[in-house]
Order: structure tokens, then sequence, then C-alpha cells
């Protein structure tokens, strides 16, 4: 087999990484013949500057986010005629049409936006590796605020990503839309990413939340099917891609103190601990905050400008006693971003963000009877992770036409099993670079680029593995009417897993976008999506409490799937009386009646995906032991109705979704492992005074089908409610937060109970 | 705002419709923990046969009985009780099993054959044996109210299956 000539490949990169920078510096000398436009941007109803709304040259790459006063300025304009269009979410978009620009002159203008009744993003990124409207997404779009999250007091972020339609975690693995089951996250069918870097770990490519800051999230842009096409191996049922916060232009220091406590279990005989907060407590002379099983977390960020360079530093410490055996964890976490700004088209943003993790684990409880116990021997059996991700994006504008970023990573998974039976440990490594760039010309859109990773395991289980893969990619958005959007790309993939076996994929996508008339939207997509084996499901050796997995050598070839989406989102936005008069005392019913003007985003999409090759967990009898093997085709389709409301002008907003899955191996006829039929979710939220109240629900119903290594293990559907008091009040907020509030018990993988009732107060606040 | 009532009302309803009770649930009453714990170690081929495995108590030893006739009767009566599932396909399991205070004469690893018929082609995979070299009769464990009676280990051979009186084998002397 002939050895690729990787190091040629790194020359190759280094010298079109210097190309690109000496393209960017020469066009800087041209500002000078151009022109530039100011201007503010404020919220219409009230005056006030809006902060970070995106102010977009329509036709061009050009753009700017507006800072703390609502000001923006644009430069590098040649003279001519613009038309500038701002948006925000929460807000209407406002477009201002023919802005005359001069050479070495200044346009002004100002942008008042009208505060709207949904609460949607206005652009996301995520879709098509680009800034986009969402209505011009070709697959659905979730997207998920900073502000929605932070009210939530989620210590790890899959802990709230659980509200969005369709999807669910197992033990931290996504979910989507019936794409994964229990896989002891040996592999991720959807893609996280972090400010549009893989956040993945080297050896099973799964997904580890607690390196990520919750506190210092902008957003969350969930997108549903396929995403090879851009984003190759994993992003075969979808992307998740946080979006954290930039630094911000004048110094502020924010602080959240959290503390909370667990319930007792519903039944006696699930008592495990003496440490339960009891009512006896109170009973007595001195509570003893060490008889209670209690979470608490501290969290310091700090933020400036200084200059052209932007400083983000957040440090956060969480400690957990947990609810059950072995459920305690300790978790620091540091995070670092800078971002300097070049020039006005110019910026490199550099991250860091490094967690420590010591935990408490096991793999199953010790009987149903005392399903929050371990069994004796695993007590005290834990885990530490160490996580290192370090990222840089550069991007630049050389031309009004031309965007285009190069972006390198480095993640680090670091871990230690300290087990009663088993001592194994792995170093891992991710390391990626990409190449993107974005060309408008007319009525197209073209997004190019090319990435190289490599994964590297060390480890007892693994051995010494390298993989190496290589990808080019283009996808051109044309639009051929003002109604119609048609959007076609392909990917190449080159996969090799060092000494064992190479592969290459190609993943088509096209997508179909009709905007018959304003607020409505009807989309169909179709496109293929692969994932290749990781290093864990091809070389793992390892033995816990009873269960072997051995390595399958053989498994070579990555799961492919056909996927498509037919969609529609509509924009409803309904004045149910005439003016608004009167006072709420003199006549409620019809101040009631007269002040709601609600909205509604309602998306209703149908899906359908056929597997080829998935790759399954499954029993091998002759060996006693797992083993990852490609299992045949599967099946998955369904329907996913969301709904997203909005009264009173925001101070009353509701979600709803509902997705059904229908999920086949095709092989056998059976409903796939780990799989819920029916999935709800609903929130509501009411702010009023200084008040806000939330009430989040969320159901999947009993899976029909586990691995079946249990025989007749009970299982039950999910129910999980949860309710938030916040009071806001100048910079400081207090909240109260209670998580499963029924304090109902359920197992999403068996032998283990998810979290029982909680109780969290935070205190957060600005300086 | 009528629409936003509604369909508050109609999630409010579809949520309390969906409540039942706690979901899932301990199999046994609330009591002191009495029980008995262990390995068992399982010797040989996991059989692709096997619908489950469990370990089960008998208060005496069945008297000539031969198959599953037997162990029908014995649950009937009360005279016998089952383990949760251990997890098939393991080397080893370290096992809990909570039991009433009383004296069981026969403690021992049984194997359920893949079959739509409960408690019938059941056999014996091992017993407990309190010195693993004398294994003419198992030993009898006591269960004290309040303790979990530790180092019941049994050896789970899958040989066992093979053998002409598959699980209540006639005892000598019991």
């Amino acid at each position: 087999m002939r050895k690729f000539p990787e190091k040629r490949l790194w020359k190759r990169i280094v010298i079109f990484g210097l190309c690109v920078l000496a393209v960017a510096s020469s066009t800087t000398a041209q500002h000078a013949q151009r022109g530039r436009i100011a201007g503010q941007v404020l919220d219409a109803k009230t005056g006030e500057p809006l902060y970070g709304a995106n102010v977009l040259v329509k036709g061009t790459v050009l753009g700017a986010a507006s800072n703390a006063d609502g000001g923006f300025v644009i430069t590098n304009l040649p003279a001519g005629t613009y038309d500038i269009l701002a948006s925000m979410m929460g807000y209407k978009k406002q477009e201002k049409q023919g802005i005359r620009v001069s050479a070495g002159r200044e346009s002004t203008i100002t942008f008042r936006l009208e505060p709207t009744v949904v609460q949607g993003p206005a652009l996301v990124v995520t879709a098509s590796k680009r800034q986009q409207n969402i209505e011009d997404a070709p697959t659905s779009v979730d997207v998920m605020s900073g502000m929605e999250i932070r009210a939530r007091n989620v210590i790890s972020l899959d802990e709230v990503l659980q509200n969005t339609a369709g999807l669910g975690i197992i033990k931290g693995q996504i979910d989507l839309r019936g794409s994964s089951g229990f896989n002891w996250a040996a592999g991720s069918r959807v893609l996280l990413m972090v400010d549009g870097h893989p956040y993945i770990s080297g050896d099973t490519g799964g997904i580890n939340w607690d390196g990520i800051p919750v506190e210092e999230v902008e957003r969350v842009e969930v997108v549903k099917g396929a995403g090879s096409a851009l984003y190759g191996s994993n992003a075969m049922a979808g992307m998740v891609n946080i979006i954290t916060r930039d630094p911000t232009d004048r110094p502020e220091t924010q602080f959240k103190l959290s503390w909370g406590f667990y319930d007792e279990p519903s039944y006696p005989q699930w008592r495990w601990s003496d440490r339960f907060l009891t009512y006896r407590l109170f009973n007595q002379k001195k509570m003893d905050f060490k008889d209670i099983l209690s979470t608490g977390g501290i969290d310091l960020s700090h933020s400036r400008r200084i200059g052209r360079v932007g400083i983000l530093v957040t440090a956060g410490r969480k400690k957990s006693s947990g609810y059950q055996e072995n459920g305690d964890y300790s978790r620091w976490n540091l995070m670092g971003k800078m971002k300097i700004q070049c020039s006005p088209l110019t910026s490199l943003t550099i991250t860091g963000n490094w967690a420590l993790n010591k935990r408490g684990d096991f793999l199953q409880w010790a009987s149903q009877d005392r399903a929050l116990e371990v069994p004796p021997e695993a007590l005290g059996d834990w885990v530490r992770s160490e996580k290192t991700n370090i990222y840089a994006t550069f991007q630049s504008a050389p031309s009004q036409r031309l965007i285009y970023t190069l972006k390198a990573n480095a993640y680090r998974y670091d871990w230690e099993n300290h087990f009663h039976d088993n001592q194994d440990y792995a170093i891992t490594d991710r390391i990626g670079f990409e190449a993107q760039g974005v060309y408008l010309w007319k009525t197209h859109s073209l997004t190019f680029g090319s990435e190289v990773t490599t994964h590297h395991a060390n480890s007892l289980i693994y051995g010494n593995q390298d993989t190496w893969d290589y990808a080019v990619y283009a996808e051109n958005e044309f639009k051929f009417s003002p109604l119609w959007t048609l959007t076609l790309g392909t990917r190449y993939d080159y996969h090799r897993i060092v000494g064992i076996s190479q592969d290459q994929q190609i993943s088509p996508r096209m997508g179909l976008v009709y905007r018959p008339w304003e607020g409505t939207s009807l989309r169909f997509s179709a496109g293929h999506g692969f994932r290749a084996p990781s290093i864990a499901e091809v070389f793992a050796s390892i033995s816990i409490s009873g269960f072997r997995v051995v390595p399958n050598l053989d498994l070579k070839e990555a799961e492919r799937a056909w996927s498509v989406e037919l969609g529609m989102r509509q924009t409803l936005d309904l004045r149910l009386g005439r003016e608004a008069s009167g006072t709420f005392l003199r006549n409620p019913m019809k101040w009631v009646f007269e002040h709601a003007n609600p909205s509604f985003i309602i998306d209703i999409a149908g899906f359908w995906s056929r597997y080829r090759n998935m790759i399954d967990v499954d029993i091998n009898p002759e060996l006693l032991a797992f083993q990852f093997v490609n299992l045949g085709k599967a099946r998955n389709q369904g329907l996913e109705i969301r709904l997203m409301g909005s009264a009173y002008d925001q101070h009353l907003s509701t979600t709803f979704g509902y997705t059904l899955i229908d999920p086949e191996d095709l092989n056998t006829g059976e409903t796939l492992n780990y799989r819920s039929r029916h999935r709800f979710n609903a929130g509501i939220q009411l702010k009023f005074w200084r008040l806000t109240l939330g009430w989040d629900y969320r159901y999947a119903s009993r899976m029909e089908n586990v691995v079946n290594v249990y025989g007749s293990d009970e299982r039950v559907p999910m129910h999980v409610m949860d309710g938030r008091i916040i009071f806001d009040w100048s910079r400081i907020q207090i909240s109260l937060e209670g998580k499963n509030l029924r304090n109902y018990h359920y197992t999403l993988r068996q032998r283990f109970v998810e979290p029982i009732r909680q109780y969290i107060v935070t205190l957060r606040g600005t300086i | 705002m009528r629409q936003t009532i509604l369909l508050s009302l109609a999630c409010l309803i579809l949520h309390l419709s969906c409540y039942k009770g706690h979901g899932l649930s301990p199999t046994a009453e609330e009591g002191n923990a009495s029980g008995i714990q262990g390995r068992i170690t399982f010797v040989g081929t996991w059989p692709d046969s096997t619908k489950e495995v469990r370990v089960a108590v008998l208060k005496r030893y069945p008297q000539g009985m031969t198959d599953a006739d037997s162990i029908l009767s014995f649950v009937i009566e009360n005279l016998a009780a089952y383990s949760d599932t251990i997890p098939r396909y393991v080397d080893a399991y370290d096992y809990t099993f909570n039991l009433e205070p009383d004296v069981y004469a026969w403690v021992l690893v049984v194997w359920f054959p893949d079959i739509p018929l409960y408690f019938f082609g059941v056999k014996e995979l091992g017993a407990y044996y309190q010195n693993p070299e004398q294994t003419d009769l198992p030993t009898p464990v006591n269960v004290v109210r309040g303790i979990i009676t530790p180092g019941i280990d049994i050896t789970a051979d899958f040989a066992n299956l093979d053998r002409e009186i598959p699980f209540f084998k006639r005892r000598e002397g019991s």
C-alpha cells in the first residue's frame, strides 16, 4: 500500500496560509481609496442602543456588528450605491436602500428596529457554513439563545439542549430524531462544534460536555439532517454548533454563584444515604450542610477591549455530591478568548479552554430495589478526565465579494479509569486545519474549502493508533428568482486508519427553498452523510464489571446514509384587537385581549433516512464479548412539528415540539435499540415586573428495544418537568430552579436512574 | 391570547394525562436490607438460546423432582425467590440479592432458555458451596434481618446445561 504523503501536505498548508496572509495585507493598502458607512442601531420602541446587531451590505460579504452604544462602521466600500440590512434576534429586520458611498467619505445611517413578538434568530451560520437568513436554510434549524440557556441554571449544556424538539441525550451523546441510541459514547452521528470547530474526542469521536463554558455561550444552533456535504464524518444526522460570546467593548465582570440540593427519592428503599435533606433537619438545633446531598458552583468572568484586542477570561468550579452512590463530581474549567481586530475586515480569534473532571462512575445499579446504590465492589470507582482545547480562526475579506477563513484546532482528551477492576487510561488528540472561502457573485453564494484532520490515541485499551482525514468541499447557493433558492454542493473525504484501512466518500447535497411570500418558507433537502469508524470502535479492548469489549480490525467501512427532508416554516403575526386602550383594572378581559398580539412560528418537517453499514455494538457469543460491527441496513423516518409563540411584547413566550420517529432495522424488522417513538417538549415563560416564571416539560415514550443483556428489565417513558422563578434587580439576578419537579424515576440506559428532584438557587451579577 | 391560553391548557392537559406515578419503582416493599451478595463466575460459552440467568434461592431441597414443574410449584408455594436478571455474556458478575430473613437451603444460579414458556426448561448452572471442593450438598444460607450476608460466591458452569437431569437433580440424603 502506498504511503500517503502527509509531510508534503503540511508544507502545502503552510505555504497556502502564508499566501493568504500576503493577499490580506495587500488589500489593506486600497482602503484609502474607498468610503465607509457608519451609524447606529436603536430599539424603535425605547430608543435604547442595540448591542450585537448584525449590519450587512447586501450582495457582499461586508458587514459589522453594533457595539455597546449601538454604533457600527463598515469600511473598505468602493464608491457606489448599496442596500444595507440590519438584523438582530428578537427584532424585525430593517433594510435601507440606495445608500450612497463616495471615496474617502463617510455615509451615516440610523436603524430603528421594531421588536418582534417571536424571539426568532435573524441569522444562522451553521446550516450552510456561512451567515444566512434562517428562512433560507434548506434544513431544519433550531436556535437556543444564551439567555434561554442561562435562565435554566444548568451545569452542563446537554441538560438544556434536551428541550430542543427531537433531541435526546443518552450518556452525553446526542440523539437527533432517532439517529443514535446508546453506544457507550463510542461515535456520534451528530457533530458537536464550538465556534465552528469540531469538539469531539480523538478516540471515540464522542462528545464531552464538561469542557464547554455554559456561561459564555451566546447561542446554540442545532441543524437537523445530513450535514456531511459540508462537515464530513460525524455530521451524518446533523450538527450542533455552540457559539461563544465575543469580548465586550467595555470592561465587564460577571459572577455566578449557585447552590442546590437533591430531594429524597420517591421510595424509601432507594434511600442510600443519611445525607438527604429531610424535614428532620429543621427540628435540629443547627443545620449542617454536610448532611445534604448538594450541588454548587462558582463562575467568574471578565471581558474587556484593549485597543484592537478584545479579551474574555472565565473560570469555573463545580462540585456535587450527586444523587446516587458514585454520583459525585468535582470540576474545574478555564477559558480564554482573544479577538484581535487587525483591520475592520480582518480578525484573528484565539480561544482556549481547559477542564478537569473527577467523578464517580459505575456501570449499573446494585439492584432495582437499591437503584441509587452501586454494587459493593464498585463503590468508590471513579474517573479522572482532562480536556484541553485550543482553536484559532483567522477571517478576512480581501474584497467585498470574498471572505475567507482559516481555522486550526487542537483538542486533547486525557482520561484515567480508577475502577476496582479496571485501571485503563488514554491520551487522545484531535488536530485539524481548515481553509474556507465564501464568494458572492450576483445571485450566487459559493462556499468552498478543504480540511485536514488527524486523530491520535495512545492508551492501554487502543494501543498507539492514528487516523488521517482529508477533504475538499464546495456548495453553491443560487437564487434563481426572488422566490426560489437552489443549493447544490458536494464534499470528498478520504479517511485512513494507519496500518489498517482506507476509505473514501463523496457526500452530495441538494436543497431547494421556496418563499412565496413574507413569512412563509417551504424547503426540501436531500443529502448523503457518513461516519467513519472511530479509533475506539476499531481498537477498543476493555473489560469493566464483567463486560468485555474486543477490537474489530475488520470494521473498515464507514456507515452511510441518505437523508431527505421536506419542511415548511410559517410566521403568523396576529392582531386580535384594535389599538390597545384602557387599563387592566378597568376591564381586565378587554386588556388581555387587546394587548396580546400573539405571534407564532410554526415549523413542520417530514424526514426520511436510510442507513447502510450502520455501526453498532453487538454481542459476539463466540468471544463472550461485545464488539462494534457493521450491522446492515436501517431506516429512520418521521415527522416533526415545532411551534414557537410569543405575546404581550415578549412577556409571554412558549415553545412546543413533537417528533414522531419510526426507526427500523431493515434486517430484522425490529425497532432500532434505545429509540423513543414519540418525543414531546413544551416550555412556557412569563415575564412581569422584575419576575420571570418558567416551566419546561419533556416526554419521550418508552424505548421499545434495547441491547438485551439484562433480559426482562423494566423500562418506563420519560416525563420530566422543570420550573423556575427568576428575580431581576438592576445588575443582580436571583433565581430558584426546580428540576424533575415530579421526582419521576426513569432510565435512558439500563440500570442507571436519571437525576431525581433537585432545587438550585443561583445568584448572578454583572459589575 | 385565546390561542395562547388554549395551547397552554392543551399542554397542561397532555402533561397531566401522561402522569402515571413516579415511573420506575422498586420490585420489593420497604424493609430492612437483608439478603446475600457475592460473585458469580461464569465458565464456558454462553449459549445463543439464553433468555436470562438469575440467582434463585429455595427454602428447602426439592424431593426427587426432576424439572420445571417443581420450580413452578416452589414459586407458587412461596418457597423460592429470584433475583434481578444477571447481565448476559459476562465473565463474572457481582450480585446483591435482597431477601426476607430466613434459612435458604439452596442458593443457585439458574438458566432460562429463550422459549415462550416461562419456568420451563430451566436449568441449574451452579450452586453455593461453602467449600468448593465438596459439592455433594449445597450449603444453606441463613439470612438475618438487616444484614446482607457477603461471600456467597457461585461458579456457574455452562457445561452443566448438558447434564442429564437438568435442574432439580435429586440430592441424596436431602
